[in-house]
């Protein structure tokens, strides 16, 4: 391993400031779900115990990526980034050894989609009620929606749903979003994979298709989008000037202006607060404040929520396992013990993780809830007040 | 022009013999077709598929028993799910997908084997190259 | 003929072929019980004819009983005897005492490696009816047959039994050397005796049936003097090594120089002694330079000398006895008959009147014998028509034979007769001398008519007619009325015995009564012709041989009936008239005033258009090109004996009744009848199994338990050391340059440490070799190129002979592990004939690729076993559970029989009971109980029951599912592709579950319940014969740190292999049953997150082969 490179990424990240005080490990979910995982020992052989390279690799690789470690770390270690950028440097170094879900059927798609001749079919979702620019400052960025919602299929995920149903919040708002018809893949799951490489190259091109397409404004639905066209995007391309605006937000920001209301929905739901879009965004009020605006609507928040929430047990299609369908049931049977009827979350990743821990033949019956994504709970109900 | 690259994935029971068969009589197949062999159809996954095309298949076919025939069952079934949803990827991503086709065969069928080959290798011949670049290439750019 | 000795066999016998016999001999020796198989059919294989016509018959059928097949062929249990018939059927102790004779096996099937090398070879491989062929398609040996019948007609009239049949087959296909070098191995005079042997081969020839015999002797003429003119000194190979014993020749004739040359060529010293200045006998001193060339005469002479052959010339031997005190440890008199018989009458003391044989003699080594005008030949055999066409070359204006026989009767050939009276001679027959008359010299011969009188002890005598008196003007007389041995004239007559004619005395060894003495040839058969006296000299040699050594006469001459199987195919009755050339010669009025050769001889177009006229009458010529092909291999011997074989059988299965010595076997206990194949195919099969099951009972002391061997999982972590291995299939593969550099380009490639071409995989030699190289260069990885596609234990409709027994070999004989070997199928993508080497080199190195990236992908393949024990539990009564429960507990096995009355399907209630259990010692009944639940699995199943009111609970180790109302509690009969696998392996008992056996309905239709009762036993019997259950090698293996417990490789698999068991933290985990698990893979394409993977196909692997093929060449890039 690139002694050098190593020692430049925990200094970049303060992990010299580890006290190891273990509440990192404590936290971790993987740890609590039986799994012999320790952030702070990983920390301790990146500072000291490089040879030990077996158990930094699989550290490495084995690691949720959830954040709820940093969220804990009394001395602000970016421990998230540690993991990044040492995915970056092993796979680089090594090749991609992160073992893959869906034997990386999805990496291998997103890879794909970084042939700049690409001509994609990615629109057949966008059904006639809803209303889409040609041309316009602002877009739609649907992500990988479309391709979710094949591959998914036979979980019931409908992913597409939650790209038909922002793009109705918009017109709602008199928004008519640019659709680009060659947007790639926002490179999230790559990133997290280790493939840099690739992920700038998708960061390139996303770049260059809204240059051409004139975009100033580009709306997400999907926290992890937010997150890399929000933050890495600009990373890769310092003279990036794409404003990137969470549908969230932006739905916030204008039920707060007035004029605009919910039609009443009488249940009880809960709210998985996805990781990206809570520890990573720091989004955690927008859903909270939202979904208080459904009259008859009752949020019960689970055990673990807000900045502690748990994560839906697997990120960037990396390392699921038993242990994660362990967090995935515990995260459920969380849900269960609120009484709600409704799992609302925010992020089409948790909606298919959590969902396909429901398809469990031995226990079936004791941790399946409805589940619904925030965007689309919120589109079926507002209405214009006045 | 460079030539297409060609994969064939080959199910262990008639296809297979179909191959043997086909090698021992002198037939030739088409030169761009690489194959590799499975157990049965049912053995491989949709990733295997998309990584195929990921590392710069132009075409891939999958030879497989008929239904009726699966030594184990569900194989050619399975088969066809995976190519179904494969296509979609493909018909996403704007391959092409009639460059995924699964072609079933009995085991003394080794000519209609060797023909269906061949059409499949003119098909993507003419199709020209896969616009999915694989990685090498795209370093290359 | 002779024969081994008669083996001894204990097993049921199976007598018959074809798809029925082949489902008794898999049930029985799967169940652990001997067979012994005898079919008259040339392969055992083969199935009836007709077959084909069966209506519901699948395109690709052969191909499905492929796996079957190879279980059966290549089984410890199993004898085959194909090719064989019973004699008789004895009863013995234990049941029968089957004598019976197989044919002989002139290819070995456990040798033979389907090359085909030899096929190429084969002179006759491109006839009507080629010898060596493959047998039928849906045969999956490639392993060859050779059809030899009776030796041919030709050859069993030569004395020295030639093989005239391999010759002319040899000569038909252009293929001169060979066919000359048959002829020399029998006879090393061919220049000598094609010119004037008497070829009593032609006599025999079967085409003069047809048309006219094949002119067998102008061809081996063509073949030396082709020979001849290409300037070649035809030479013998020396005697490969030396033995003690120098043995005296005496006479240089055709018999001594042919027992010189084969005393020789065993490795004997031979001096031959000749009194005459050179060497030949009666062919130099007798023949006549114009029949036979004095240069032949040299040539073949010369070539015996070289091969090591000392002739002392000018020596005449007056004592044996003196040769033996000199050292010779044996003498072999071979003086011929060098004196003249004499007439007898007035005035024989004439000048002008000569002996024939000291005339020839005078004439063809001294050039001194004159003749006069008008000369007569008294006699009228060959040596008169010699003598006869000589004096007309020496000068005589008239020459006249006198012969007492009439033109019908000459003792010459017929061709020296015409050829002399074309000549000239005149002839005057039906007479004989009786004085010679003249003053000073011979003036006239008095002749009367005369003529043979036959006496009743054999002899005859001449009958002059006084009073028919003529005479002929003359002033030369030759009397050529035969000759004597001269063994007085030298002395030896003092040593040896003599008898009438002054011929040796000698016994059928060719022994006179002096030890270590020998005689052979005219001086002890009295005058013969040039081949009997080879035949004799080569006779004698062999008794020298045996006298000196003890031995066995080396040399053969066979009859009709030595070798072979049957008699001559019949003569094509399209077959093409077509006459025999004549071969040209010198015009008569110009031949007659020289002495150079009269005959010209065929040209090469001649001969090869003369030898395509054979018939081949044998099928085999036995030419032995083929031996020579499979030299290495060692699978063919021509040579062959029938088998005799003795089988005590406690039971008999005839599936063939036709084959059968006797029918009225077929009435007696314990013979058991496998349906004939007529309407349906499984008809045949189930009626096999019921014959099986029911042979069992019979014969379960003959049972024998296998317990497999149980594997350690190798430690594939060590260094990846690749030992590449190209099995050449006997050089038919491709050209040896081209595999030298798909050798070469292998030993480049990354990770290779060695690498090298075998002359076979499938060879025992050929395992040998690898497993040697493996141990010498420390190889941890195998990648065999051979026809072999997996190192896995299991056959497949692609699996063939060639590809088994490489396995068994490599894997059970030697024991080296599966895990590390890659086996790759070069063969048949390579096999083209036209493909350039640089063809090849590219295909083999585009197929190989995949090969070394698997290389480094290794995974172990474990064999492990689970231990099973004999409790049956049938449930549901009827005749079917009666007769298959009664069938178990008499075959030893503990049976609980369960009649459950709620069945409406019970057979129990349609019909009165037929099979009366109350005889069977371990048979538990249980009425009336209901069935709950069935789970479990094969050697631990659990049955549920409520038995008047009370719940019960039995164990099992194998379940039979009889009646239809407890499937459902057994089987999800719509899991997956359940339906399909009732379709193949004729599996009408066989559910995807390991274990449990169930009767499909459509078997009750099909043969009487008692016998379905008996095949169901059989089955049940089959999987309990090995005491401990096999895994599958290809099973995949669970990573309980990622499976998830989906349960979709449970979905999928309809064989009951995997399922879900608490694990980690009150989740579930999948677990393979791997003895239940067939192997297809298909959970691990199915697990969403890669926790199942298989040893021998993994995720790695496959995503290495497709990233590998799409790379183009990237393993050989990567050569260091």
């Amino acid at each position: 391993m690139d002694s050098a490179r190593i020692t430049k990424i925990i200094r970049d990240n303060a992990l010299y400031q580890c006290l190891e005080c273990g509440k990192c490990s404590a936290a971790c979910p993987r740890m609590l779900a039986g799994k012999q995982y320790s952030p702070r020992l990983l920390a301790q052989k990146l500072i000291s115990e490089r040879d030990d390279e077996a158990f930094i690799e699989s550290s490495v690789w084995e690691c949720l990526t959830c954040s709820l470690c940093q969220e804990r770390c009394p001395s602000g270690v970016d421990i998230s980034r540690v993991i990044l950028e040492m995915r970056s440097l092993l796979a680089a170094e090594k090749g991609l050894k992160g073992y893959r879900a869906h034997d990386g059927a999805l990496h291998s798609w997103m890879r794909m989609m970084t042939s700049p001749e690409l001509k994609q079919n990615r629109l057949g979702w966008v059904s006639a009620d809803l209303k889409t620019a040609e041309t316009g400052k602002v877009a739609f960025f649907s992500g990988c929606a479309p391709y979710f919602d094949v591959f998914f299929a036979h979980l019931g995920v409908d992913t597409l749903a939650i790209a038909r149903d922002s793009v109705r919040l918009l017109n709602f708002l008199d928004i008519e979003p640019v659709l680009l018809k060659n947007e790639r893949c926002c490179g999230h799951d790559l990133l997290w994979a280790g493939d840099r490489e690739n992920f700038e190259t998708l960061c390139r091109l996303n770049y260059e298709e809204f240059k051409k397409a004139g975009i100033e404004e580009i709306i997400v639905s999907c926290p992890e989008c937010y997150s890399m066209l929000g933050t890495h995007m600009p990373e890769v391309i310092p003279e990036c000037d794409i404003k990137v605006t969470l549908l969230l937000d932006l739905l916030q920001k204008e039920v707060r202006k007035g004029g605009k209301a919910f039609k009443p929905f009488e249940t009880t739901v809960t709210y998985q607060d996805p990781c990206r879009l809570g520890r990573v965004s720091g989004c955690y009020e927008a859903p909270r404040y939202l979904l208080g605006q459904i009259p008859g609507l009752v949020l019960r928040e689970m055990e673990n929520s807000g900045r502690g929430a748990i994560c839906c047990g697997n990120s960037g299609f990396i390392n699921c396992d038993a242990y994660s369908k362990n967090i995935q049931v515990q995260r459920l049977q969380e849900v269960s013990a609120t009484g709600a009827q409704l799992l609302v979350t925010a992020c089409p990743k948790c909606m298919i993780h959590l969902s396909c821990a429901m398809r469990d033949p031995a226990r079936n019956e004791k941790v399946s809830v409805p589940i619904r994504d925030l965007t689309s709970l919120l589109a079926q109900g507002i209405e214009w007040t006045g | 022009m460079k030539r297409p690259n060609l994969l064939g994935i080959c199910c262990n029971w008639s296809p297979w013999t179909c191959l043997n068969a086909a090698g021992r009589t002198n037939l030739e197949l088409p030169p761009d077709l690489r194959i590799i062999r499975v157990m049965c159809i049912g053995r491989i996954n949709q990733a295997l598929i998309l990584k195929a095309f990921e590392y710069g298949a132009d075409g891939v076919i999958l030879l497989e028993c008929r239904d009726e025939d699966c030594r184990y069952g569900p194989g050619p079934e399975v088969g066809h799910a995976n190519v179904t949803l494969v296509r979609s990827l493909l018909d996403l991503l704007g391959i092409d997908q009639q460059r995924l086709v699964e072609r079933s065969f009995e085991a003394h069928e080794k000519d209609r084997m060797v023909t269906e080959l061949w059409n499949f290798a003119e098909r993507i011949e003419a199709m020209g190259a896969n616009p999915a670049k694989p990685r090498q290439e795209r370093e290359a750019v | 003929m002779n024969t081994r000795e008669r083996d001894s066999i204990e097993a049921v016998l199976l007598v018959g072929s074809g798809y029925g016999a082949l489902k008794v001999a898999e049930d029985l020796v799967q169940s652990g019980i001997p067979v012994a198989w005898v079919t008259a059919r040339p392969h055992y294989l083969e199935l009836p004819l007709g077959a084909e016509a069966l209506a519901d018959w699948p395109a690709d059928l052969d191909y499905q009983f492929r796996p079957l097949y190879l279980r059966v062929t290549r089984h410890p249990l199993l004898t085959a005897l194909p090719q064989a018939r019973i004699l008789s059927a004895g009863n013995g102790t234990n049941g029968f005492v089957v004598e019976g004779e197989q044919d002989p096996r002139y290819i070995d099937y456990d040798l033979c490696t389907g090359c085909g090398k030899c096929t190429e070879l084969c002179p006759l491989n491109d006839s009507e009816r080629p010898p060596i062929t493959r047998r039928p398609a849906q045969c999956p040996t490639r392993a060859l047959v050779l059809d030899k019948r009776a030796t041919g007609a030709c050859r069993v009239a030569c004395p020295l039994g030639v093989n005239a049949q391999a010759y002319l087959a040899l000569t038909a296909a252009g293929r001169f050397d060979e066919a000359l070098a048959v002829v020399r191995d029998a006879n090393p005079l061919p220049g000598i005796c094609g010119r004037v042997c008497h070829h009593p081969c032609e006599t025999e020839c079967r085409r003069a049936e047809v048309d006219e015999a094949v002119a067998i002797r102008d061809i081996k003429r063509f073949l030396a003097d082709f020979e001849a003119h290409a300037g070649v000194v035809p030479s013998f190979m020396p005697p490969a090594q030396r033995r003690t014993g120098r043995v005296a020749v005496i006479g240089s004739g055709p018999a001594g120089l042919t027992a010189a040359h084969y005393l020789n060529r065993q490795g004997f010293q031979v001096t031959v002694f000749e009194s005459l200045p050179q060497a030949g006998g009666m062919l130099r001193a007798g023949i006549n330079s114009f029949r036979l060339p004095r240069r032949v005469l040299d040539i073949e002479i010369r070539a015996i000398e070289n091969a090591g052959v000392t002739i002392q010339t000018g020596t005449t031997v007056t004592s044996v006895q003196a040769l033996l005190a000199e050292g010779f440890s044996a003498v072999l008199l071979a003086a011929g008959t060098q004196a003249d018989l004499q007439l007898g009458i007035p005035g024989e003391d004439l000048p002008g009147i000569n002996a024939c044989v000291s005339f020839l003699r005078a004439v063809n080594l001294y050039g001194t014998a004159a003749v006069g005008a008008k000369t007569v030949v008294i006699g009228a055999g060959n040596s008169a028509m010699d003598a006869a066409r000589t004096a007309l070359r020496l000068g005589a204006a008239s020459v006249t034979v006198v012969g007492i026989e009439q033109e019908s009767q000459l003792p010459a050939h017929p061709r020296e007769v015409r050829e002399a009276r074309e000549e000239g001679v005149a002839f005057v027959l039906g007479a004989a001398p009786v004085a010679f008359e003249g003053t000073s010299a011979l003036e006239r011969v008095v002749c009367c008519k005369a003529r043979w009188q036959p006496h009743p002890d054999g002899s005859q005598e001449i009958v002059h007619d006084r009073e028919d008196t003529f005479s002929l003007d003359a002033d030369c007389v030759i009397v050529a009325i035969g000759q004597r041995a001269q063994l007085k004239e030298c002395g030896l007559d003092q040593e040896i015995e003599t008898g009438p004619g002054g011929r040796a005395l000698i016994d059928t060894c060719y022994a006179t009564p002096v030890a270590g003495v020998f005689a052979a040839g005219d001086v002890a058969s009295g005058p013969s012709t040039v081949v009997e006296a080879m035949a004799a000299g080569r006779a004698a040699a062999g008794s020298i041989i045996e006298y000196l050594t003890g031995e066995v006469c080396p040399f053969d001459t066979p009859t009709r009936e030595t070798r072979g199987v049957g008699d001559y195919p019949d003569i094509p009755e399209s077959l093409l008239r077509r006459r025999r050339p004549d071969a040209p010669q010198r015009l008569p009025r110009v031949r007659c005033r020289d002495f150079d050769e009269v005959d010209m001889g065929l040209g090469a177009d001649e001969a090869v258009a003369e030898a395509r006229r054979c018939l081949q009458c044998s099928v085999c010529c036995e030419c032995r090109a083929c031996e020579a092909a499979c030299e290495q291999i060692g699978a063919i011997n021509h040579f062959s004996s029938a088998r005799q074989f003795t089988i005590a059988a406690p039971a008999i299965i005839v599936a063939d009744a036709l084959e059968l010595p006797d029918a009225g076997l077929l009435d007696r206990d314990q013979v058991f009848r496998v349906a004939d194949l007529k309407h349906d195919l499984t008809d045949v099969m189930l009626s096999g199994s019921a014959a099986a099951g029911r042979a069992m009972v019979a014969a379960a002391k003959l049972r024998r338990a296998a317990v497999p061997r149980e594997t350690d999982v190798e430690d594939l972590s060590d260094e990846v050391r690749i030992g590449f291995f190209l099995c050449t299939c006997n050089d038919t593969l491709a050209s040896r340059s081209a595999l030298e550099r798909v050798r070469d380009l292998a030993g480049h490639v990354r990770g290779v440490v060695h690498s090298q071409l075998l002359m076979s995989a499938c060879h025992p030699a050929g395992a040998d070799l690898i497993a040697e190289a493996v141990g010498r260069h420390t190889i941890t990885r195998v990648v065999l190129a051979s026809c072999v596609c997996c190192p896995l234990e299991f056959q497949c409709i692609s699996c063939n002979d060639q590809r088994t027994r490489a396995r068994l070999h490599l894997f059970e004989r030697l024991g080296l592990p599966r895990s590390r070997f890659e086996t790759i199928n070069l063969r048949d993508s390579l096999l083209a004939e036209r493909l350039s080497d640089d063809e090849v080199v590219d295909k083999a190195r585009d197929l190989l690729r995949a090969s070394f990236v698997r290389a480094r992908y290794m995974a172990p393949l474990t064999q492990g076993r689970t231990e099973i024990g004999k409790q049956v539990i049938v449930l549901g009564g009827g005749d079917i559970g009666r007769s298959c429960a009664l069938n178990l507990d008499l075959q030893g096995f503990s049976v609980r029989l369960v009649h459950n009355p709620q069945l409406t399907t019970d057979p129990l209630r349609r019909q009165p009971h037929q099979v009366d259990t109350s005889a069977g010692n371990n048979i538990t009944h249980v009425e009336s109980a209901i069935i709950r639940d069935i789970r479990g699995q094969m050697g631990d199943f659990t049955i549920h029951a409520r038995q008047d009111g009370a719940a019960r609970r039995w164990r099992a180790d194998i379940v039979c599912l009889v009646d239809e109302a407890v499937l459902p509690l057994a089987l999800n009969e719509d899991a997956p592709g359940l339906k399909k696998l009732y379709r193949y392996d004729f599996a009408f008992f066989h559910t995807p579950q390991a274990g449990m056996f169930r009767v499909l309905p459509r078997t009750l239709e099909r043969v009487q319940e008692f016998e379905a009762g008996a095949a169901l036993a059989a089955q049940v019997a089959r999987s309990a014969a090995e005491a401990f259950l096999k895994d599958h090698l290809l099973s995949p293996r669970v990573d309980p740190e990622r499976c998830r417990g989906c349960g979709r490789c449970v979905d999928i698999c309809p064989f009951n292999a995997i399922q879900l068991v608490p694990g980690l933290d009150g989740l579930y985990t999948a677990e393979v049953a791997r003895h239940n698990c067939v192997g297809c893979g298909g959970c691990v394409g199915r697990c969403p997150v890669t926790a199942l993977d298989m040893p021998y196909f993994s995720n790695q692997l496959l995503e290495a082969l497709v990233a590998d093929a799409m790379a183009g060449g990237k393993t050989y890039n990567e050569a260091s």
